[in-house]
């Protein structure tokens, strides 16, 4: 065992503290908006530390870890994309000021303002469904990397999930937005210092000529060429290109973080700040999983690999510390999912079936229900299922399920006078076919004639779902101008004071 | 060292240092941005800003006034 006294009592000083903390949030929760967005009152440099934390858990490390032992540094292209796509969204302010801007809420209510109800209640699904598939696996790379680190062996792994999950979903479901912002906030400063102690042991275990010398010993120039290396090439990068924009700006948990914040001005900055990150953010566990290969050598499991690095270079009393930030990552990124996909469900999904409208109350009572309910879906996926790509590539592609669709909804929906809705509705299906094409078909990938194994093809999944998404939107929306009209959503002109700001004509 | 992974070593010290960099800057402003949000939810001042909440109620009045 790798824990001492000291590292567990640590671990146990700051998990009370952290349930204590966001349990005391729910004092601030007086309504509706209080609950999901904290009011709208969020600033930029906490939204900043929020976004951050939410997108940093264990399962990141977990995955980018993977990709550096399996790749070398050809992955760390990943960074440059990733900060691409960011900066695109915080210069401009490219989709999300536009949402913030309409006051919503979720993604789909802006379906339901810019196309019908109908199709906000299938982008609803879509996104809860890909949303919640997405997350399925957060909590077993959770059990992996604990179990590993401190050293408890596999056999802990379920019992590590359990009782992650309950301290979780406690805070969570009671304090809503509020309990995420404030316990993000903390944990955010704990995982950046968690990551600071363990980039330096790592450092000092494995310097940086050995690494780079095992990169291309093992991988030769593919350890280095993103577009050499057989994981990768150009249809990866063009998928990462287009879907980094997309999911970035397009994931509710990240996106609810500019929903909540005080203007859409500020909802682009808490991008731009978060973007700046995101190089740093991706490289340094990629690093520490090359820093694995170099020190156990290709035939550890891969997913193994880095947790026992870290288990081993980070000395007892730190590695307490580094663990208490490793799970404040991850708690910081529950929270925030199962917060925002509880959202997706009630509001998106459940509600539009009831024949009576849910009062704020029962909305918020029924976002509690379904967030527990995905974190006993998120206990049993993570324990059976069995993921058919890296890591990395089975987030990307159950991400573009449902960000393909709505990359085009909302794109063409914001920046398209003639989007209508039956683009919406072929755009959201389209988008979503290609994964779940390669969802169902990778189980049966044996049985597969060879004229359909391209569909089991991860990346060419990923990327064909932006591209059928687009066309489904385009094509859709031209063919049928006439019979369906665009509803039109449009900025107040001078003297014209409508409530929101915004008016509708069809 | 090959010149492709000094490449790949001088952008992760510069990604690296840049996230530790901003990560302190963020967590001495956030602190007082944390700050400031509690002592208004405290007032209650987000209670009243926020009682017009639902956006599909916006969406649904807005429409009934075409």
């Amino acid at each position: 065992m790798n824990f001492h006294l000291i590292d567990w009592l640590i671990l146990i000083v700051y998990l009370t503290g952290t349930v204590y903390v966001g349990l005391r949030a729910r004092k601030y929760v007086e309504n509706m908006e209080g609950y999901y967005v904290a009011g709208r009152k969020v600033k930029v440099a906490l939204g900043s530390a929020t976004l951050i934390a939410t997108e940093i858990g264990v399962v990141t490390f977990m995955y980018f870890a993977q990709l550096g032992f399996l790749t070398g540094f050809s992955c760390f292209i990943l960074g440059v994309i990733g900060f691409f796509g960011y900066m695109v969204i915080g210069k401009t302010g490219f989709i999300v000021s536009g949402l913030r801007r309409l006051k919503v809420i979720t993604i789909p209510e802006f379906y339901e303002l810019r196309y019908n109800k109908s199709v906000r209640w299938l982008g609803g699904v879509l996104l809860f469904l890909g949303g919640v598939l997405n997350m399925g696996i957060f909590l077993r790379f959770d059990g992996i990397f604990l179990s590993e680190a401190i050293g408890l062996g596999e056999q802990a792994k379920a019992i590590v999930m359990v009782i992650m999950l309950i301290i979780v979903i406690s805070y969570t479901v009671l304090g809503g937005m509020f309990s995420v912002v404030i316990t993000d906030f903390i944990q955010f400063v704990i995982l950046t210092f968690g990551m600071f102690i363990s980039t330096v042991f790592v450092l000092a275990k494995v310097n940086f000529h050995t690494i780079a010398s095992t990169v291309v010993q093992q991988y030769g120039t593919s350890g280095l060429n993103p577009i050499t290396n057989p994981q990768f090439g150009w249809t990866f990068l063009i998928w990462m290109l287009i879907g980094s924009i997309a999911i970035s700006a397009l994931n509710q948990p990240a996106v609810s973080k500019s929903f909540a914040s005080e203007s859409p001005e500020v909802g682009r900055k808490v991008f731009l700040y978060a973007g700046l990150t995101l190089g740093g953010r991706y490289m340094i566990p990629m690093l520490w999983g090359v820093a694995a290969l170099a020190v156990f050598g290709s035939h550890i499991n891969s997913l193994v690999a880095m947790p026992r690095l870290l288990g081993s270079a980070v000395p007892s009393g730190l590695l307490g510390l580094m663990v208490a930030g490793m799970l404040a990552a991850s708690m910081s990124t529950y929270s925030a999912y199962l917060l925002a996909w509880s959202t997706v469900a009630t509001r998106d999904v459940v509600a539009p079936l009831l024949k009576s409208r849910l009062s704020d109350d029962q909305n918020v009572t029924m976002t509690r229900i379904i967030a527990a309910l995905i974190g006993i879906f998120m206990l049993v996926f993570g324990l059976f299922y069995k993921i058919p790509s890296t890591a990395f590539q089975y987030l990307a592609i159950t991400g573009a399920m449902y960000a393909a669709g709505a990359f085009a909804c909302v794109v063409a929906g914001l920046y398209w006078k003639r989007a209508n809705v039956i683009g919406a509705y072929s755009g959201l299906a389209l988008g979503a076919a290609a994964p779940v094409s390669f969802l169902l078909l990778s189980l049966f990938k044996e049985s597969l004639p060879k004229s359909l194994l391209f569909l089991v093809d991860v990346n060419v999944s990923g990327l064909l779902s932006f591209v059928l998404a687009g066309a489904g939107m385009v094509i859709g929306s031209l063919a049928t101008q006439r019979s369906h009209p665009p509803v039109i959503i449009s900025e107040p002109s001078h003297g014209e004071k409508l409530e929101g700001g915004l008016h509708v004509s069809r | 060292m090959s010149a492709g992974s000094l490449f790949w070593l001088i952008l992760y010290g510069v990604a690296t240092l840049t996230f530790f960099s901003v990560a302190s800057v963020i967590t001495f402003f956030g602190i007082q941005d944390l700050r400031s949000l509690l002592s208004k939810a405290n007032r209650g001042d987000l209670k009243k800003k926020n009682d017009d909440s639902s956006n599909s109620d916006r969406a649904d009045s807005r429409r009934e006034m075409q």
